[in-house]
């Protein structure tokens, strides 16, 4: 499921594979992140229950969906990646400026102008 | 990849200077001692004056008026206050401004490409909205990939000219899928009966604070309306936007016509995806434009706006149409005037054609529909709808499901041939055969049951009343075509039909049977 892990078995041999790093990923996130491969991968639920279980494994503070985000993106898997960036874009919709400011604690930088 | 900064750590100097107990949070810790070094000594300066802010009874403006007197009158004093004054503004509220930028790449530790994903998940007023959040999410916002499915569609007219011409240059060659109009929240509700047309000037008038007094007042300033060159941006830029455009979906323009709609398609040789509801445009010029400019067009979902009144459909156009179009595999004309013998070029005509939906259509008998399972064009249908057909024949009909026992139309998975006023009776359409007794229906469900069939009549002699509640406790309509994102197709039943739609003359129209009809047909007068 992830790429980054396909490639990197694809480009080593097998024989002298002992770790692949994942050097960006902590700990806790990497776990989440093997639950969600592993249900996934495991083709036991029909499609209406995975969905479910999808929007529960979801359901957490958006700095953990952060942290996932940049894990799915690192470790090139795209259906984990779609699933916490639709959950964000869910906490998102429907709110004003100013309440979008206040959930992610985002200051107002009106007119902050790039000097970089 | 953005860097992520750590809290920077603020480093003082101290002085030898007494300050009074600071009560603000920051304290300002100690500091070595100055070194001759310029900028150092600046620092200190600036250290110093800024301290002063702790004292309690200070008063600078009194200090300064004091200063001011005992300097000699030429004094450039002032002019250096505000100089100064203005500099320290400034810088204080750069830092403030980077300060708090350098807190969001904290709290929002996404780089652009990550946050550019999650914004083109967002629909379009979400997206208007999180850009005015904050600087980053307003040059985010910008990217072209947030703009790639505009959907500007609202419950009352709110979008005008001005908004889609911004979307729409935002987007620029990535806009892959536009709509557009008005949708009125009911309509979105399956086994919803009424027009679109006339739900929506409902919806309109009763929305809240909404007069269309204020709409005509306001000409010529600010108006929420959307005009006929609404579209015109598609073209603009070298036609770059409307060429890589796969769908539009266009809802109850009023002000939209045949020419601007024409106009529009032209810029839109990539169209794959084309729905117009409502919109005041006639079918031959329309199809014609779709026929000249959009090629691969694989969905066409035409509504009329003036149910039962446009009968502008020449046979050229379809022939056209299907010499030019041939990768439509989904065809949807409701509320036209349509002669069986111009559907059968369509039908037979379309070589991938697999979903067909003519509902609340007049003139059509169902004659197009024989021989049509064993040759090309008819036999891969999967999905019939002949919805509210006020000719459609229950004779026809009855041929049709035959057919259907005989192993023709193999792939066909959904047929629907309710109608609201009874099946036409074969020698006077005004008579309507209200039972579906006469038709092989048990036994079509038997040999078939994969198909699912619909059809809804009501009791002899009740109209509107059974109809609806049929419509709300039986089967559901809703139903997606193959290449739809799965939008909710309503039936337009509503019947303004008068009897004199059905004259002798149409009938007579449809009496053409073509070629490898069975002598059967040739012996069959209509």
């Amino acid at each position: 499921m992830s790429k980054t892990v396909k490639d990197a078995i694809e480009t080593i041999p097998t024989d002298e594979i002992n770790s692949i790093s994942l050097s960006l990923v902590r700990s806790e996130i990497l776990t989440k992140v093997i639950e969600y491969c592993k249900k996934h991968n495991s083709a036991q639920m029909s499609d209406v229950d995975l969905m479910d279980w999808d929007v529960e494994f979801a359901n957490v503070h958006y700095t953990t969906l952060f942290d996932l985000v940049l894990s799915a993106n690192y470790m090139n898997i795209n259906c984990l990646l779609d699933l916490v960036c639709g959950k964000i874009a869910d906490m998102i919709k429907g709110k004003t400026p100013g309440e979008i400011a206040k959930l992610f604690d985002i200051k107002d930088v009106s007119t902050y102008e790039e000097d970089n | 990849m953005r860097l992520v900064m750590d809290t920077v750590e603020e480093e003082f100097v101290e002085i030898p200077i007494p300050i009074p107990s600071s009560t603000s949070s920051s304290s300002m810790a100690k500091r070595p001692c100055p070194s001759q070094n310029p900028r150092m000594e600046l620092e200190n300066l600036l250290y110093q004056f800024l301290s002063l802010s702790d004292r309690p009874s200070l008063s600078l403006d009194l200090s300064f008026e004091n200063l001011l007197q005992s300097m000699p009158p030429d004094t450039d004093l002032i002019d250096r206050a505000l100089k100064m004054g203005s500099l320290l503004l400034d810088a204080a509220k750069h830092s403030s401004r980077k300060r708090a930028s350098n807190h969001n790449s904290i709290v929002w530790p996404l780089p652009p490409d990550l946050t550019f994903k999650i914004f083109s998940m967002l629909d379009t007023q979400s997206l208007c909205y999180v850009s005015a959040a904050c600087s980053f999410f307003s040059k985010c916002a910008k990217d072209p990939l947030c703009y790639e499915n505009l959907d500007l569609t609202t419950l009352v007219p709110k979008v005008n000219n001005a908004v889609v011409a911004t979307m729409i240059q935002r987007a620029g060659k990535a806009l892959r899928s536009l709509k557009l109009g008005v949708v009125p929240a009911t309509a979105c509700s399956p086994g919803f009966c009424q027009p679109m047309v006339s739900t929506i000037r409902k919806a309109i008038v009763e929305a809240p604070n909404f007069s269309w007094n204020d709409k005509r007042s306001r000409q010529g300033r600010e108006s929420s309306v959307l005009t006929r060159c609404c579209l015109s941006p598609l073209s603009g830029d070298g036609g770059a936007p409307g060429a890589l455009l796969r769908k539009l979906h266009l809802y109850n323009i009023e002000r939209m016509d045949s020419t601007s709609l024409c106009g529009a398609l032209s810029a839109c040789p990539s169209l794959l995806d084309l729905e117009i509801v409502g919109i005041h445009v006639e079918l031959r010029q329309t199809l014609m434009s779709v026929s000249a400019n959009c090629h691969l067009i694989e969905r066409l979902f035409f509504e009329s706006s003036r149910t039962g009144r446009d009968d502008s459909l020449k046979a050229q156009t379809c022939s056209e149409l299907v010499n030019n179009c041939p990768n439509l595999t989904s065809l949807s004309l409701r509320g036209f005037k349509l002669h069986d013998c111009k559907v059968r070029i369509l039908v037979k005509g379309f070589r991938k054609l697999k979903y067909v939906d003519f509902s609340s259509s007049y003139s059509i008998t169902g004659n197009f529909l024989r021989n049509l399972g064993n040759c090309n064009g008819g036999n891969l249908l999967e999905v019939l709808i002949l919805r509210d057909c006020m000719h459609l024949k229950e004779m026809e009909v009855i041929r049709f499901l035959t057919a259907i026992l005989a192993g023709d139309f193999k792939l066909l998975m959904h047929l629907d041939i309710s109608n609201r006023e009874g099946l036409a009776c074969e020698a006077d359409w005004y008579h309507r055969c209200y039972s579906s007794n006469n038709m092989p229906i048990k036994q079509v469900l038997e040999a078939r049951p994969d198909m699912r069939l619909v059809a809804e009549y009501p009791s002899e002699g009740s109209y509107a009343e059974t109809f609806d509640a049929e419509m709300n406790s039986d089967i559901s309509l809703q139903f997606s075509s193959p290449t739809s994102d799965g939008s909710i197709f309503m039936s337009t039943s509503e019947s303004s039909y008068n009897s004199d739609h059905g004259s002798g003359n149409e009938e007579g129209q449809d009496a053409v049977i073509y070629g490898e009809s069975s002598d059967e047909d040739n012996n069959m007068n209509l």
